[in-house]
């Protein structure tokens, strides 16, 4: 029944809309009007496709031509790279090339009345700037003053000792019996000052064997061996880098009888003719600054408590001060 | 009395035993004095084994020890300890030697002075001189 309602209502809501059409077309048809005009000028249509077309392809020449330029300045850049590396290789191999020459044979003396043999010197690759003397390699720069370097004691030349006053008479003792090293800048010898010096106690000797038992019982060299000097600084008086002398005081720590006390001893660092420093200095001390009884005998026969020490060392330079070396020198 | 007997005895030993002190010039140890009447080295004098007992000059800076073997037949090795400022290395050498008018040739560029006295061979060169000892045959 409900869909036979709608059914109809539907049939007739299609005729009424199909009246009401054919009604309004009656009514509009007088009303409307349609014109078909002619298209504009062409000032006023879009943009010109082949103008845009040009603007394309300048706009890409300039892309190009700053492409092709910054490659060419890329290029540049990486040949001019490839050419200092080549130089840089090529003068590598100049050195060794001729480093290899050095190292080769050398060619038999000319003239020479017997048979020649090859000179085959067998040196380190590394080794700096050298010159020859006696055939073998040297290197050029010989004693540097100015340097901060590591002096090794040479044992064999160098000498300690003390002058004592009694009152039978005066006398020293004294050993070789010293080593050990230190650095210096001979040249501004207050910014680089410090090493150590050791002496065998029991290798003192005074030319009295009575004494130095006696000596060797005071130092009591048992259980304190060695006699040291702990040097820790500086001060100068005066530089001769023409003359290689240094003046000036060394300070640091001397160590007797296991009583270490800080002493100024006052030396004179000089450069002798094979090239190793001399260093010669004295101070003076008390013996009873480091626990020593002063001798007497039957409170008549005694040393005075004042006692001059002194130092006659040799030093060889053994490298940059700060580094090791190979320990004894060959004097 | 003891104190008296020790005072004449302090006394008279005083007056007995020198002083025994070093005089600071006599500190510092000094190298063996060499030979002195060098003559010019002819060559029968170069033959032998040497050890070098002092090197003076700048070379004496970088060579610390160098010891030479000649041999008659005009051939020569050599060792030296060579300190190139950082550390000590050997080099070695072997070659020919030549020897006229004291001028003995080590190499192609390079002559030094030769001159013998007493079982010791000097050599002189630019960079310094050396003073060898003849040694033993070991």
């Amino acid at each position: 029944m409900t869909s036979r309602i709608l059914r109809i209502v539907g049939l007739v809501t299609l005729a009424a809309v199909g009246a009401a059409s054919v009604a309004a077309v009656a009514l509009l048809r007088d009303r409307v009007a349609i014109t078909i005009a002619r298209a504009p000028s062409s000032g006023a249509r879009g943009p010109d496709p082949l103008a845009l077309l040009a603007e394309d392809l300048r706009e890409s020449r300039e892309e190009f031509r700053a492409f092709a330029e910054g490659t060419a300045e890329r290029l540049d850049a990486l040949g001019a790279l490839l050419e200092r590396e080549c130089a840089a290789e090529r003068d590598a191999l100049r050195e060794e090339i001729a480093a290899l020459r050095v190292a080769v044979a050398t060619p038999p003396l000319e003239g020479s009345p017997r048979e020649s043999h090859a000179v085959s010197p067998e040196t380190r690759p590394s080794a700096p700037a050298s010159r020859r003397f006696l055939s073998f390699r040297l290197p050029s720069g010989g004693f540097d003053f100015d340097r901060p370097s590591r002096f090794l004691v040479v044992e064999s030349l160098s000498r300690v000792g003390f002058d004592a006053k009694s009152t039978l008479h005066d006398f020293s003792g004294a050993t070789t019996g010293v080593r050990g090293e230190f650095s210096s800048r001979l040249s501004h010898p207050s910014e680089v000052a410090h090493g150590e010096i050791v002496v065998d106690a029991a290798a003192l000797q005074t030319g009295l064997d009575a004494r130095d038992e006696e000596m060797r019982a005071l130092l009591d060299v048992g259980a304190h061996p060695t006699l040291r000097f702990e040097w820790t600084a500086f001060d100068t008086d005066a530089v001769d880098a023409a003359a290689r002398t240094v003046r000036g005081t060394a300070k640091g720590r001397l160590s007797i009888r296991g009583i270490a006390r800080e002493i100024a001893l006052p030396v004179r660092i000089s450069v002798d003719e094979s090239r190793r420093i001399a260093v010669e200095g004295e101070a003076e001390i008390r013996l009873t600054d480091f626990g020593i009884p002063v001798p007497s005998k039957l409170g008549m026969i005694a040393m005075q408590d004042r006692v001059k020490i002194w130092v006659a060392l040799r030093a060889r330079c053994a490298g940059p001060a700060g580094e090791t070396a190979a320990k004894g020198s060959g004097g | 009395m003891d104190r008296r007997a020790a005072l004449l005895l302090a006394l008279a030993a005083g007056g007995c035993i020198a002083p025994s002190v070093l005089e600071a010039d006599r500190r510092a140890v000094h190298e063996a004095a060499l030979p002195s009447g060098w003559r010019p080295a002819l060559p029968a004098d170069l033959e032998g084994i040497y050890e070098s007992i002092r090197v003076e000059g700048e070379a004496g800076a970088s060579l610390w020890r160098i010891e030479y073997q000649f041999s008659g037949d005009g051939g020569y090795t050599a060792a030296a300890l060579v300190f190139d400022g950082t550390r000590p290395a050997f080099q070695t050498l072997s070659g020919a030697w030549t020897l006229s008018d004291g001028i003995v040739r080590l190499s192609e560029e390079e002559a030094v002075r030769a001159s013998v006295c007493e079982g010791h061979l000097r050599l002189e060169g630019e960079g310094g001189t050396v003073v060898l000892r003849r040694m033993a045959l070991p």
